[in-house]
């Protein structure tokens, strides 16, 4: 090909632009009836989400500022969201290294039983959250199954803040492993192979090629079982022992706010908690986008 | 259903066996002790009770 046929004349240089230039601004797409599945997805949106969330900041603003800073930094409900979201936290952590490590024994390795610990992993979707959590207070408590030997060495499980971590890895580890486990699934084994005719042993295979793709998925993982163990209550308040300032957590200050008909501080509680996890989950995306992006320029 | 994994991608029968051992001491801890408790409690007073309960 001749240099001159790549350079294309001005004037066509300049339709494409305002094409291109169109077409960011209109987004044209190629399915039909864009228009029409926008407006039923925000319609829905808003039927299921947005309007009860408005009404939640609308409650909270009734009370006024005074009332609501009033609500959201009392000692008590600052111990409360440290509690949550640092057990939320630790809980989400442990998940994401034992959820990864399930799907990944789930998937690659044949086991008598595998189909079965494969079922057991939806079991904390379809347990009640109360039952769940007396039974882990049953399992725990200093005269548990588990407890008593615990009790033996002078640890406390169930009753302090420990208690809640396990009640929300037990309810959290579902959301890592079935994220993670599709990726994992439809992964083609030709990379692997491919590092190991290159020298790689297994783990550093694992490390550089299996674990770069799996990232977006244990993020979303971890991210679900996050925002899950922030809200969860049936099963925490359980095997929490709910002492304040010590294992209170804010779900059930929105509770007992709620008792004392205080909706203006229950709500208060509830729109501080909706920004501390907005926040964290902003972060978590913003993650996600700038992994996809280093992904893409590889 | 998963494929198969191929030999020059699977793990050692060490790893394999460290993980699995891993994987199956979290699930029994985590999800089957909390199912065999609440199982045990509904069952544990004779299978009469149970149908008792659940008749009301």
């Amino acid at each position: 090909m001749r240099a001159s046929q790549l350079e294309t004349p001005a004037l066509t240089r300049h339709y494409f632009r305002r094409i291109a230039w169109r077409g960011h601004f209109r987004r044209e797409s190629v399915l039909s009836g864009f228009g029409l599945t926008l407006g039923f997805t925000v319609f829905y949106l808003s039927l299921i989400v947005l309007i009860p969330l408005s009404a939640t900041f609308l409650k909270a603003a009734e009370g006024g500022s005074a009332n609501f800073w009033a609500a959201i930094s009392a000692p008590r409900v600052i111990a409360a969201y440290r509690v949550t979201f640092v057990c939320a936290l630790v809980a989400a952590l442990i998940n994401t290294v034992f959820g990864v490590l399930l799907a990944w024994v789930l998937v690659r390795y044949r086991f008598p039983g595998r189909r079965l610990c494969d079922a057991l992993i939806d079991l904390p979707f379809a347990l009640p959250t109360a039952v769940a959590g007396i039974a882990l207070a049953a399992i725990y408590a200093p005269k548990g199954w588990v407890g008593q030997y615990a009790s033996d060495w002078g640890i406390k499980i169930a009753f302090v803040p420990m208690g809640i971590t396990i009640a929300l890895i037990f309810i959290g580890i579902p959301f890592v492993v079935r994220t993670v486990q599709p990726v994992l699934e439809s992964m083609d084994f030709a990379c692997e192979e491919a590092a190991t005719t290159l020298g790689a042993n297994r783990w550093q295979s694992f490390r550089l090629v299996v674990l770069p793709a799996l990232v977006l998925a244990v993020l979303t993982g971890f991210a679900l079982a996050f925002a899950r163990g922030i809200g969860e209550y049936g099963s925490v308040i359980f095997v929490a022992g709910n002492m304040p300032m010590v294992s209170e957590i804010a779900p059930l200050l929105i509770i007992t706010k709620l008792e004392q008909y205080d909706y203006a501080g229950a709500t208060a509680i509830a729109v501080a908690m909706l920004g501390i996890s907005f926040a964290m989950l902003l972060t978590i995306n913003l993650l996600q986008a700038w992994t996809r992006r280093a992904e893409s320029q590889r | 259903m998963s494929k198969a994994v191929p030999a020059s991608v699977q793990d050692s029968l060490l790893v394999r066996g460290v993980l699995i051992a891993i994987a199956l001491c979290f699930l029994g801890l985590m999800l089957i002790l909390p199912m065999a408790l609440v199982l045990t409690q509904a069952l544990g007073h004779g299978f009469t009770l149970y149908l008792d309960a659940l008749r009301d």
